[in-house]
């Protein structure tokens, strides 16, 4: 399994002058350092208007600067919103292929649809035309990378007569394409489609083997949108790394706490409406709507950290929770260690303690299978 | 006065090798870091999509991005975001990305889109491009400043309140301009309170004076969208700098009657398209000229009437003078173009660097940013 690590550029109240500035610069710094370490990926949403949650409205430009200070370490769009609105189908296939270009070859395109009132609203998008929007961007951006003179396209969202789009991407056919993947019934559109399942919003053990089996069923016999199969897996977790587990959970409490409330709040708009294509959202922001308060006490915090299903402790702690995803056939998992309002110092210490004693126990060979029969 | 760069990132076919269309970004970011070492001011890139070997500039966002990466000092122009084809949130959220990631250092340039390959390719017609830069060049401004932020308009309506983030660090906000070749134009840009990118490449040099003039004129009872008032003249300079003079003519002759050709071919499809829009009008003399027929006489008429720079520094410096003379506050160097090679790119930029941009930086010029209020019209 490979290691990566997962931004939204998040910086939790209270705020003072420059912070925004402050955490984009520490956020570059943290990922020289993940690049230096031998991390394989950094993924970054694409969020709009959501303060604290996110300040990652623009990945594009971040990421041309971030492939000029790193060497190794691959560019995930976690992800590109492809509703039109957000990003025209063209400008989505023209910034990959920049980006490719630029970082010689190293972007992953991850793609969604958004999942936030806030957000679709705000570009006047109706929520039930979300997911058919992405449905004809995702499979149009690779034909503008490999056709020399995109054949064109007349679709219900968009409509664009052949043009060149230019430049193309430097890898060959192009570069792999992902979608984010919460609910059941994206994981499987994810395998019909031929592309890597990014997996969001899932920390329970357990829930994870069921949907990469979901995933792997539909992949088996897919249509692929590409013109290559990208059967892969990733999931995400907050992750507190400390020397110990004491300080661990004094940093992480308050990051758990931020994660789940903020997390519930941007997904309670959808709670008392009928929005098709968004059930599933309801179900969530109601129980999450019934918890109330989020509060967690440190007895449940432990309790969650024994159980493995949060990455927060010392190293062995996040070591184990690594190992159940990986037994779980997870290729990729990304650490959301920039959270809520945890110093800089202490996000570093996250990386450098995970590349020393997460990174090479998991790493390739290590795969799901092996990693079970060694067990 | 400033000088800077600016860039179509051009590939001419048949390419030389699979990785050319690479190579050129790369050397074109090569360029520009030189140029960050020598004190240029600024890098301008345009945006153009579809536009085979006339510009691979298609995501100048994903590239002024690795500019501020790689660089320290030079600012970063945006020559121009065109505004039709972007939705203005994405667009306020880009700078203010870009601002914070460059340390301030961005340059906020806006245009509308001249060739017929842009336009319907993402679906709009030659009608709507004004209107959709001037609505969404009232938003962005709006968007730094009100938060919560709403607006009423035709094309980008936002009626769910939203939080425009993050905010660029320069305050008040980024310099705004506009790029502009007809009078029209001219004078929005001074009404607007924007700074005058000219793309005004074969318009004589006393035709381009008299616009300026009415620019200044005009902007002394601005109506600006910003907190600022950005009253200066951005003129671009092509050109190709030698220690031969020779050389430099060798090389220039094809490459600037190459580009010239073919960007009259594209901007004329515009002035021809049946459903042509008024404001579009001034490309009617670019759409009567039969690309074959531009010749060396054409050439000639550019250099003799001093709209090109080819030949050693002093030519370079030369120029610079007599724009300075017509009223510009800044120079941008067009160098990449036609087949020019990198190397000599390259050797222009140094060339620049070392001789010329010393004395073109003592100059003092008429124009500047000064802060101001918004003007209530342009208050939701």
């Amino acid at each position: 399994m490979d290691l990566g690590l997962q931004y939204e550029i998040q910086r939790s109240r209270p705020h003072y002058p420059g912070f925004m500035y402050d955490i984009y610069h520490q956020a570059t710094a943290q990922v020289i350092l993940a690049d230096q370490l031998g991390f394989h990926s950094v993924w970054t949403v694409e969020h709009h208007f959501l303060n604290e949650w996110s300040y990652s409205s623009a990945p594009e430009v971040w990421y041309g600067a971030l492939s000029q200070v790193t060497r190794n370490i691959r560019l995930g769009h976690g992800v590109s919103l492809l509703p039109i609105p957000f990003n025209h189908p063209v400008r989505v296939a023209e910034r990959i292929a920049v980006l490719d270009i630029m970082s010689n070859g190293r972007v992953e395109c991850g793609t969604g649809r958004s999942i936030t009132e806030q957000e679709l609203g705000g570009f006047n998008i109706n929520p039930e035309d979300s997911r058919p929007m992405w449905e004809e961007a995702v499979a149009q951006i690779p034909k503008m990378w490999t056709q020399e003179i995109y054949e064109g396209f007349e679709g219900k969202y968009f409509q664009i007569p052949p043009r060149e789009v230019i430049p193309k991407p430097i890898q060959k056919p192009h570069p792999a394409m992902w979608v984010a993947a919460t609910q059941p019934s994206t994981w499987e559109v994810a395998g019909h489609k031929g592309i890597g399942a990014l997996g969001f919003g899932i920390s329970e053990p357990g829930v994870i083997d069921k949907l990469v089996a979901t995933y792997k069923k539909a992949i088996s016999n897919c249509e692929p949108v590409g013109s290559f199969v990208n059967d892969k897996v990733a999931a995400a977790t907050v992750c507190v790394c400390a020397p110990t587990r004491e300080e661990a959970i004094e940093l992480g409490k308050g990051a758990i706490d931020f994660t789940t409330r903020k997390g519930a709040e941007l997904f309670t708009p959808f709670a008392n409406k009928d929005v098709k294509g968004y059930e599933y959202y309801k179900k969530m922001a109601q129980q999450a709507v019934a918890i109330g308060d989020y509060r967690m006490s440190t007895e449940s915090l432990q309790k969650r950290i024994d159980s493995g299903s949060v990455m927060v402790g010392d190293p062995e702690d996040c070591l184990k929770v690594a190992k159940q995803y990986q037994s779980a056939g997870v290729d990729l998992l990304m650490a959301l260690v920039q959270v809520a309002a945890l110093p800089h110092e202490k996000v570093m210490q996250t990386i450098e303690l995970l590349a020393k004693h997460v990174m090479p126990k998991i790493k390739n060979g290590a795969s799901a299978q092996s990693a079970a029969a060694g067990a | 006065m400033k000088a800077g760069l600016i860039y179509e990132i051009e590939t001419i076919q048949p390419f030389k090798s699979p990785s050319y269309e690479a190579d050129v970004y790369r050397e074109t970011l090569e360029q520009i870091e030189l140029a960050d070492r020598l004190g240029f001011d600024s890098v301008w890139t345009v945006e153009h999509h579809f536009l085979g070997e006339f510009s691979y500039c298609s995501a100048p966002e994903v590239f002024l991005g690795c500019v501020a990466g790689r660089t320290k000092r030079i600012r970063i122009g945006h020559g121009v975001v065109v505004l039709p084809f972007n939705h203005p949130l994405r667009v306020a959220e880009r700078i203010g990305v870009l601002d914070i990631v460059s340390n301030g250092r961005v340059e906020f340039g806006t245009g509308r889109a001249t060739t017929m390959d842009e336009i319907l390719g993402f679906g709009m017609t030659p009608g709507e491009t004004r209107p959709r830069w001037a609505e969404a060049v009232a938003m962005i401004p709006r968007m730094w400043r009100e938060d919560p932020f709403t607006h009423q308009g035709k094309y980008w309506p936002v009626e769910h309140p939203v939080s425009v983030i993050p905010k660029p660090v320069q305050k008040p906000h980024p310099p705004m301009w506009v790029a502009c070749t007809n009078p029209v134009t001219f004078e929005l840009a001074a009404q607007k309170g924007l700074g005058a990118l000219c793309f005004t490449l074969g318009v004589e040099l006393r035709d381009v004076a008299a616009r300026i003039r009415m620019y200044r004129d005009t902007i002394k009872r601005a109506q600006p969208v910003g907190q600022s008032i950005n009253n200066q003249i951005s003129l671009n300079i092509m050109g190709v700098i030698d220690d031969h003079p020779k050389k430099a003519e060798d090389l220039a002759r094809a490459a600037v009657l190459w580009y010239v050709r073919k960007g009259f071919t594209l901007v004329s499809s515009v002035a021809e398209a049946k459903s042509k829009d008024e404001s579009y009008k001034y490309l009617n003399t670019a759409s009567k000229f039969d690309p074959q027929q531009i010749t060396s006489d054409y050439y000639g008429f550019l250099k003799g009437d001093d709209l090109i720079a080819v030949g050693a520094a002093s030519e370079a410096l030369r120029i610079a003078r007599r724009y300075r003379e017509i009223g510009a506050d800044q120079v941008l160097f067009f160098l990449q173009f036609g087949a020019i090679p990198h190397e000599q790119i390259m050797r222009s930029i140094e060339i620049i660097g070392e001789k010329v941009l010393p004395e073109i930086q003592s100059w003092p010029t008429p124009g500047g940013i000064t802060l101001c209020a918004p003007h209530p019209g342009h208050q939701q």
